[in-house]
């Protein structure tokens, strides 16, 4: 592929979304027309994959792209391990908090990634009521406040998850990836042991 | 007790005006999976509906199930006497009776009854392959009419069986999503499925057999063949409806066995995802609980250690953008950078005291002030003349509070201090013994200092 064809403004947007900890997911949330759609980003970086994997090469970055959900993200080279695994870290638990009230309430996790079921506003206020998750996200921030609102801006400030209105969340591809991650394992670990 | 007989009608009229025990008895009888009643049942139910009866009716009531009427009018066929007491058998058509006064006591086929069936018409099929095929032949005619009485029952039996997973199934759309009854609904749909909705459905099926055995179509297409072959074509008629009618209930239980599968993918699916998410929160548990021990070093979660489990390998840092800088050597360059710096500094110019050129400034008033002042403490400590002194401070307030008259303050003190201090003509030594000094009504401590007199030599 011709990396000519590339604009140079699209790639600095690109470097922009990575640089902010975000990754680039297929397809995101348009508040306008309240639907998924294909994201610009992700297209030419698929398109020029080879180009952009050299690229940050060059910047000291992998430009590394994860099958399951569909989405990019950068890592650096070499790996840091602690830093750059705390911000994951943080990510993972708090989807598999959401993840544990969502099956506990009786719903298809399938339906957390669906634009108009997902996260409502009475999930968010049970979810800010139960104690032991309120405890579990003080000590993943090390004791600096931050309630069920920052988690969610987390998740939402790197594309882990959509905003619909105000009080109403639905989980991305990038969100979905790891959540049915989970079930997978725990499938294979019981094949196993049966 | 009551010696009073009834015959079978009568018999069959006060059971039937009394329809709960039976129906009760037949019930409890299909739960338990059995086919008896337990004649201790059967009296405890006769006695609690007799509380509320006038003395004839319950005598009637009584006396119509008592063991010995049962008997003698045909309704009990058997008993049997078991170790947790007797066990009664009625006759089949008296149960049947009341299986049919109450949909939801029909009871559900099973591969068992199934075969049994076919078994039988092959029987039946094989004492005609051998008979005489003439209608005077009365040996030939009793066994048309099982074959027929055979398949009518089968027909019928089917037709109620398919209904009733027909009603199971719609049921299974409003199933609540309760997580904690899942399992079990799931465990007894699935038990359904297998046991009573599979055989059915491969029992219509003509592409399946049981075990070496023709099926169901088989046998019907072998039975047709030898009516036509003897003439028998009002009977081969027969047999041939019997086999769409047979046919066309394909077609409801294959649906039917869709929608559980349906049903029971989904909830093995729902179960799976609950599992996984109480398997792995309770992981996230346990390192948090490592955390409350006693340890302090241990204060926060241990992202690796949970990573580990997960095997979900995703790093996503926020790095710092490279900081940009913007160098220029055009006049719109520098005209920018001056009114940029000119805006700051006007903004700022309140916060810090800064020497403004225009002299009607405040700021500059108390500056010329603090100068003016400055110097002539300045002035008064070069009029100052000593030798050495134990303790310079006191020295300096001593000599300030005569000389200086308006409003002596401390920091006319520090300002001589710092004064004698760089003065490269004395030299001042600092102790670590403290004493204090009032000025005004503040009391301050000062670490003492001595200072000499530098001798200089001139060269």
């Amino acid at each position: 592929m011709n990396s000519d064809n590339i604009q140079e403004s699209d790639s600095a947007d690109i470097y922009r979304q990575f640089i902010l900890g975000k990754v680039i997911v297929k397809q995101t949330y348009n508040e306008n027309t309240n639907k998924l759609e294909e994201c610009p980003l992700y297209t030419i970086l698929f398109n020029n994959l080879n180009h952009f994997k050299r690229f940050y090469r060059h910047l000291g970055f992998v430009l590394e792209f994860h099958d399951e959900g569909e989405f990019f993200y950068i890592t650096e080279q070499p790996n840091d391990l602690n830093e750059a695994n705390e911000n994951a870290f943080k990510v993972q638990v708090i989807l598999l908090l959401i993840g544990e009230y969502f099956s506990s309430s009786g719903r298809d996790l399938e339906l957390l990634c669906e634009i108009n079921a997902g996260l409502d506003e009475y999930d968010i206020t049970m979810l800010s009521s139960n104690s032991k998750y309120v405890e579990i996200l003080r000590t993943l921030n090390k004791g600096k406040g931050g309630g069920w609102k920052e988690a969610l801006d987390y998740l939402i400030k790197r594309n882990f998850a959509f905003r619909t209105s105000v009080n109403s969340i639905f989980l991305s591809s990038a969100g979905k990836a790891f959540i049915f991650h989970l079930v997978q394992e725990y499938a294979q670990k019981n094949n196993e042991n049966m | 007790m009551s010696e009073k007989r009834f015959n079978t009608l009568e018999t069959v009229k006060i059971l039937l005006e009394y329809p709960e025990i039976m129906l009760q008895a037949i019930q409890k009888m299909d739960s338990k999976g059995e086919h008896f009643i337990a004649e201790s049942d059967l009296i405890s139910k006769t006695l609690s509906l007799k509380d509320g009866l006038k003395i004839e009716e319950a005598t009637r009531l009584e006396s119509a199930f008592s063991k010995p009427n049962l008997f003698q009018s045909n309704v009990l066929v058997d008993e049997e006497k078991g170790e947790h007491g007797i066990r009664l058998i009625f006759h089949e058509t008296i149960i049947n009776l009341f299986r049919l006064c109450d949909a939801s006591l029909h009871r559900k086929i099973t591969n068992a009854e199934l075969v049994s069936h076919l078994k039988g018409l092959q029987d039946t099929y094989q004492q005609l392959e051998h008979s005489s095929f003439l209608d005077s032949d009365l040996i030939f005619v009793d066994w048309v009419n099982i074959l027929k009485t055979q398949l009518s029952n089968l027909v019928g039996l089917l037709r109620i069986n398919i209904k009733r997973m027909q009603d199971i199934s719609v049921e299974l759309k409003d199933i609540s999503n309760n997580v904690n009854d899942r399992q079990m609904l799931f465990d007894k749909i699935s038990s359904l499925f297998e046991r009573h909705i599979r055989p059915i459905l491969d029992f219509l099926n003509p592409k399946i057999r049981i075990k070496e055995f023709p099926n169901l179509f088989e046998t019907l297409d072998s039975i047709k063949q030898k009516f036509d072959a003897n003439d028998k074509i009002e009977l081969a008629y027969q047999i041939h409806q019997f086999s769409i009618t047979f046919g066309n209930m394909y077609q409801p239980i294959y649906q039917v066995a869709d929608e559980v599968r349906h049903f029971l993918n989904k909830t093995r699916e729902s179960i799976l995802q609950y599992n996984a998410m109480e398997y792995y929160y309770q992981q996230l548990i346990k390192e948090y609980e490592t955390t409350q021990e006693r340890s302090l070093k241990k204060k926060w979660l241990d992202g690796n250690a949970f990573l580990n489990k997960t095997n979900f390998k995703l790093e996503l840092k926020q790095y710092n953008r490279p900081k940009s800088y913007y160098f220029d050597n055009s006049p719109s360059y520098f005209s920018n950078f001056f009114e940029e710096f000119e805006q700051r500094f006007n903004r700022n110019q309140y916060r810090y005291n800064t020497i403004v050129v225009d002299e009607q400034e405040i700021i500059l008033n108390r500056i010329k002030e603090k100068i003016q002042r400055l110097n002539h403490i300045h002035k008064l400590l070069d009029n100052l003349a000593f030798d050495r002194t134990d303790d310079l401070i006191k020295l300096l307030h001593n000599y300030l509070l005569e000389n200086l008259i308006d409003n002596y303050n401390f920091s006319d003190l520090l300002t001589a201090l710092f004064y004698i201090s760089r003065q490269t003509t004395y030299k001042v030594t600092t102790t670590n013994n403290f004493r204090f000094v009032q000025i005004g009504n503040q009391i301050y401590t000062y670490r003492c200092r001595y200072a000499n007199l530098i001798e200089v030599y001139a060269i």
